[in-house]
């Protein structure tokens, strides 16, 4: 059921735009500041890759397999703003262009001093975080709270 | 102190040369009529003790506190030389990477170790990154001596080098930097997981952001590197003991203890000390993990020596408010999950998981904790961190080589 709604997507997507926007910003030309066109130039590298998008009820993931082998998803809304990032793979994302606006608080909460090793879970109100895995075999997710459509859960943004 | 244990450590590393290069020596002496015996090459002594305290000191003299951190001594040479040598105490034992990476704070200043170099002649950097940051720096050849064990002229990561400031892009990326004994908790790191190189097949056949890079005066590209170029697991550099390797660490108790040591033991049925015996081999895939089921769910599962807790998800247990990144559990919790190798061999493991604010302000003078437990990322992995290994001899094989009979990767316990 799913995979021939995922290839019409990804064929109408194909020639509109590529799906690449850090965490609560506008995907697609719409967004016209400067630092979403610096974003876009950042992410014309990896846009190179073709994204694979799926549409849910309310919002739509875009999948894209880095050159180093990692999945990394991001999941939209219907309003056009990237609410959820995921990641899969031998190599970690660039989490400053995934987080973008939101890498601030992700540095804060990283570098408070934490006896843990090895992971990373952040839980605000403005941020949730999860980042795991050893070298060749890295996961994790983010999104913002406030921007989750209704009736998505945490539990969708794999 | 820290003098005389340098002087201590040289003069044993050098007793151990003495007797680890001979073997064939003193021939001549017998009867005319009896020919000499063959040499026999010896065994190397294989064995390197693992202290468990709270850490280096920081550059600015502080103790990095840490807890569940298995250190080596271990020495580095100019590559040919057993003169030319720095001995560095506090380097992590880390199962989940590969790769000898040391601190450019802790190299001594006479220690200018020749550089790995691109095709362009220009100096190899590279980005090592981990889940919770990054570190960057040279890439350097160097001679590796651990216990009676020699890794010649392999690539060694140099983190924090002076001379490459900027860091790309691709790299800082990772947004934390790891690039101070303060940041890293330690003096440096010894990778001996199951992959020989740290990034592999992909690095070699493609330049990668966030990898290695070939630096000029101005700046830094990513280049593609060879597999032999790569940092990578000295252990499979070692002319013997070169399958793998075994973490032996006595169990402790509930509070926690202090002053505890194992060891580190080099190679897996290659001499009488690291026989796998009765252990249960479990073959891993090309990631290096294998499943775990836990409450109902089964996740991917590694097995990491620098975690230092157990990280699994687990929804119904508090984290902690004081250690971040811990549970808390009103109570110690007993737990167990189901171990399954790729070769289909399965083993349920019992664990305990106790509150780390209580278990830390109790005792604060212990360094190591059996019952230390917290969140990994949603249900992405169930990391068998250093508690694991505690009352345990624990095997990890190599990818692609046989290790007592079995063709790696894989973890025995």
């Amino acid at each position: 059921m799913r995979f021939p709604v995922s290839v019409i997507c990804a064929l109408l997507f194909a020639q509109s735009a590529p799906a690449f926007a850090a965490l609560g910003a506008a995907v697609g030309p719409a967004a016209g500041t400067g630092q979403a066109q610096a974003q876009a130039q950042s992410d014309s590298a990896r846009a190179k890759a073709s994204a694979r998008v799926t549409s849910y009820n309310g919002y739509s993931v875009s999948e894209v397999v880095e050159p180093s082998g990692t999945t990394v998803r991001e999941y939209i809304g219907a309003d056009n703003i990237v609410f959820g990032v995921s990641w899969q793979g031998p190599s970690m994302p660039n989490l400053q262009q995934l987080l973008g606006s939101y890498a601030d608080q992700y540095v804060s909460a990283a570098s408070a001093p934490h006896p843990g090793r090895r992971a990373v879970a952040i839980q605000s109100d403005q941020l949730v975080l999860h980042s795991g895995g050893h070298m060749r075999s890295f996961a994790g997710s983010a999104y913002v709270p406030a921007l989750l459509p209704q009736g998505v859960t945490p539990d969708n943004i794999r | 102190m820290r003098f005389l244990t340098y002087l201590l450590c040289l003069f044993c590393s050098l007793l151990l040369l003495a007797c680890g290069g001979g073997g064939g020596g003193g021939s001549g002496s017998g009867s005319g009529s009896t020919p000499a015996p063959a040499p026999q090459p010896q065994p190397a002594q294989n064995v390197q003790t693992l202290v468990l305290d709270s850490g280096p000191l920081t550059a600015s003299g502080q103790s990095v506190g840490a807890v569940n951190s298995p250190y080596v001594t271990l020495t580095i040479c100019q590559p040919g030389s057993t003169t030319q040598c720095q001995t560095i105490d506090h380097i992590l034992v880390d199962t989940g990477s590969s790769g000898l990476r040391i601190m450019s704070s802790v190299l001594a200043g006479n220690m200018a170790l020749p550089a790995v170099t691109s095709a362009n002649g220009n100096p190899v950097a590279e980005c090592a990154r981990f889940a919770d940051g990054y570190s960057w720096g040279s890439v350097k050849q160097a001679d590796l001596r651990i216990a009676g064990e020699v890794a010649s002229g392999i690539s060694v990561h140099i983190i924090g080098d002076s001379a490459l400031p900027t860091v790309p892009s691709g790299c800082s990326g990772s947004l934390v930097a790891e690039n101070t004994v303060a940041a890293f908790h330690a003096n440096g790191l010894l990778g001996i997981s199951t992959f020989v190189q740290d990034c592999g097949g992909a690095c070699a056949s493609q330049a990668l952001a966030g990898w290695y890079y070939s630096c000029s005066s101005l700046n830094c590209s990513a280049i593609a590197l060879a597999l032999g170029q790569q940092v990578g697991n000295p252990v499979a550099v070692f002319p013997q003991d070169n399958n793998g390797t075994l973490i032996q660490l006595p169990a402790v108790g509930a509070n926690g203890a202090s002053g505890v040591t194992g060891s580190l033991i080099f190679g897996i049925g290659t001499q009488a000390n690291n026989a796998l015996g009765s252990a249960t081999i479990y073959t891993l895939n090309s990631s290096g993990n294998l499943n775990t089921l836990y409450q109902g769910q089964t996740t991917p599962a590694f097995f990491d020596s620098g975690s230092n807790g157990l990280f699994f998800a687990d929804s119904s247990i508090p984290n902690c408010t004081l250690s971040t990144g811990f549970y808390c559990p009103t109570s110690t919790l007993s737990r167990s999950a189901v171990n399954t190798g790729v070769n289909g061999r399965s083993n349920s493991v019992s664990f305990n998981v106790a509150n780390a604010d209580s278990l830390f302000q109790s005792n604060p003078n212990n360094t190591a904790f059996s019952n230390l437990a917290g969140a990994e990322a949603f249900a992405s992995f169930f990391d068998w961190g250093l508690p694991f290994y505690f009352g345990r001899s624990v095997y990890t094989a190599l990818e692609g080589v046989s290790a007592g009979g079995t063709v790696g990767p894989y973890v025995a316990y």
